[in-house]
């Protein structure tokens, strides 16, 4: 059995609380995170998604609550000490993280985190070339500035720099906005690779097509509260449900419930492209009820 | 009619051996959306900045609304082209939502009376009016993208170029934001360039250019390039959802018809089977 990654208990969080702009951005939230699975972390823009991951990074302090990541529990006044720990077991992968890179060249950029660590410099580079290689990135690029690539492999770059640091779990913010078709592909397969690899992944996401494919949980957000806490199927399943939380159902599940709608018979709701069509087929050969 | 026209640009970043863009002669209509799609490092965005003249033209020539992109025009250029870009962290430049939205309006020198009347009507084309006296740190990333593209319609510029400004948006802010750019077009006569590399996207609109390694492959109307499977395949760049559904009916022996269909005319014909 594999213990919960992360629990979180009665967590709420301010910004600028006791001024003009003070803002109530999470409340109350009780949560469980089991390891090694893949956790989707969804909402609308605004619903707090990304102030619950930088809770859950350290990064910010919370108004009320505790965070417990393995033997590591922070509440309101635990010291820096414990904040850094927290940090040391999350990997975070921030929006755009390219925007992050600062090194002369991709190699040392890479083992910033390692050295940041305390690693020494052979162990640093030998983390920093692994991650590298994980992401398939070119070798004779090592030494590039990495502002010279383009913004797939600066992405791949920031990414590496992260797994270098070897987290256990790993929090992807719309780890692939902007990538091509391509690169959106392999960037998933790394994710569902890690994830075999027996890391804790929590992918911040808006794909819902994501959601559906690759996770095992997940957390939807609504106005700082959790809304939904179940898996894919049971979240798609109920409209008005998702209508309330103010979030869209995978394109292929919209498409089935319309066809529904017009009597086309579907049995069960296609989380990705390639069901869809199966069970279109099902109908067209009048194969209804029968099975994958 | 042609607003921009772009006649044998090339492009080298200094320091790099090979073109970004190599040759290119491509217009885009007036009035019309024309996405260009191309994968990562296809030369798409270095395009769209050479169109306003974010980096300076090396060799070819571009007009855009009658006017040569050079170092003498540049001022008349960013009056006719708003420039939305992918990352709205950067684009951020008020202390609150609607500071921000002023702050394009006060260098164009517009009179006060007439700003808040533009900063609402902006805010509320985004859906982010109830978050005018917001800070950017209360933010998300999509709401500040939101934001930015509030700023530019304030300015009420002629062109509209979008550089992969949506990717950041949830998908219901993102349809709406597609919505509105469509309804831009018609009502105000925006020309719109977006620069995407998913062609779910291009299928909003008029025009498709692809571009691969700096070249051009394809131009011609956005039913006629979508539906090609071969050409879209052979640059990597996917199929848009209706597509996708098609090719895999016919790898399964359920062919459907060539022309492209949108989800509604898709569901349309598989329940009239």
């Amino acid at each position: 059995m594999v213990e919960p990654a992360i629990k979180i208990e009665d967590l709420s969080y301010i910004y600028s609380p006791e001024t003009a702009f003070a803002y109530q951005a999470l409340s109350n939230i009780n949560l469980t995170i089991q390891g090694e699975t893949i956790t989707a972390v969804i909402g609308h823009t605004g619903s707090g998604k990304s102030t619950l991951m930088q809770l859950v990074d350290g990064l910010l302090i919370p108004t009320n609550g505790s965070i417990t990541v393995g033997k590591v529990k922070v509440t309101p006044n635990s010291s820096k000490e414990d904040f850094a720990q927290l940090r040391n077991h999350v990997g975070f992968v921030f929006q755009f993280p390219e925007s992050q890179l600062f090194a002369d060249s991709v190699i040392q950029d890479v083992m910033f985190g390692p050295l940041n660590l305390g690693m020494s410099e052979n162990a640093a580079r030998r983390n920093a070339k692994e991650a590298l290689e994980r992401l398939s990135f070119p070798t004779n690029l090592y030494e590039r500035s990495p502002f010279e690539l383009s913004g797939g492999q600066m992405r791949r770059v920031a990414i590496a720099g992260v797994l270098a640091m070897d987290p256990k779990i790993l929090i992807l913010d719309e780890p692939t906005a902007g990538l091509d078709p391509n690169g959106r592909k392999e960037l998933m397969q790394l994710v569902q690779q890690l994830h075999e690899e027996g890391k804790t992944i929590i992918l911040i996401t808006h794909q819902m097509e994501q959601v559906a494919e690759y996770a095992d949980q997940v957390v939807a957000l609504s106005h700082g509260q959790v809304a939904f806490n179940g898996s894919p199927h049971e979240l798609f399943d109920d409209q008005s449900r998702l209508q309330k939380i103010g979030l869209v159902a995978p394109q292929t599940v919209r498409f089935a419930q319309k066809l529904q709608e017009q009597g086309v018979h579907i049995t069960k709701l296609p989380m990705n492209v390639d069901e869809l069509a199966e069970e279109i087929i099902k109908v067209k050969k009048g194969m209804t009820g029968y099975g994958k | 009619m042609a607003i921009v026209e772009v006649k044998g640009v090339s492009y080298t970043y200094p320091g790099s051996n090979e073109p970004t863009l190599n040759d290119i002669t491509v217009s885009f209509p007036t009035k019309e959306w024309t996405t260009i799609i191309g994968h990562n490092g296809s030369g798409k965005s270095t395009l769209a900045r050479l169109i306003d003249e974010l980096i300076p033209t090396s060799a070819g020539e571009i007009i855009v609304d009658g006017v040569p992109v050079d170092a003498e025009h540049v001022g008349d250029v960013h009056q006719k082209i708003g420039f939305v870009f992918q990352n709205p962290e950067n684009q951020f430049v008020g202390t609150t939502v609607e500071d921000d939205v002023a702050f394009g309006l006060e260098n164009h020198q517009v009179p006060r009376d007439k700003m808040q009347f533009r900063i609402k009507q902006a805010l509320n084309d985004v859906n982010m009016l109830e978050f005018a006296k917001k800070e950017p740190a209360q933010l998300s990333g999509g709401q500040k993208q939101r934001v930015a593209i509030a700023g530019i319609l304030s300015l009420r510029p002629k062109i509209l170029i979008f550089d992969e400004a949506t990717s950041m948006l949830d998908p219901q802010a993102r349809l709406n934001i597609i919505q509105l750019l469509k309804k831009l077009k018609v009502e105000k006569g925006f020309t719109i360039i977006a620069i995407s590399h998913d062609p779910a996207e291009a299928v909003a609109g008029d025009n498709v250019v692809i571009l691969d390694h700096g070249k051009i492959m394809a131009s011609g109307k956005t039913t006629d390039i979508l539906t090609n499977h071969d050409l879209m395949n052979r640059y990597n760049l996917g199929l848009p959802f209706t597509e996708q559904l098609k090719a895999k009916l016919k790898a399964k022996g359920i062919p459907s018809p060539e022309v492209y269909l949108d989800e509604e005319q898709m569901i349309q014909w598989l329940s009239q089977q």
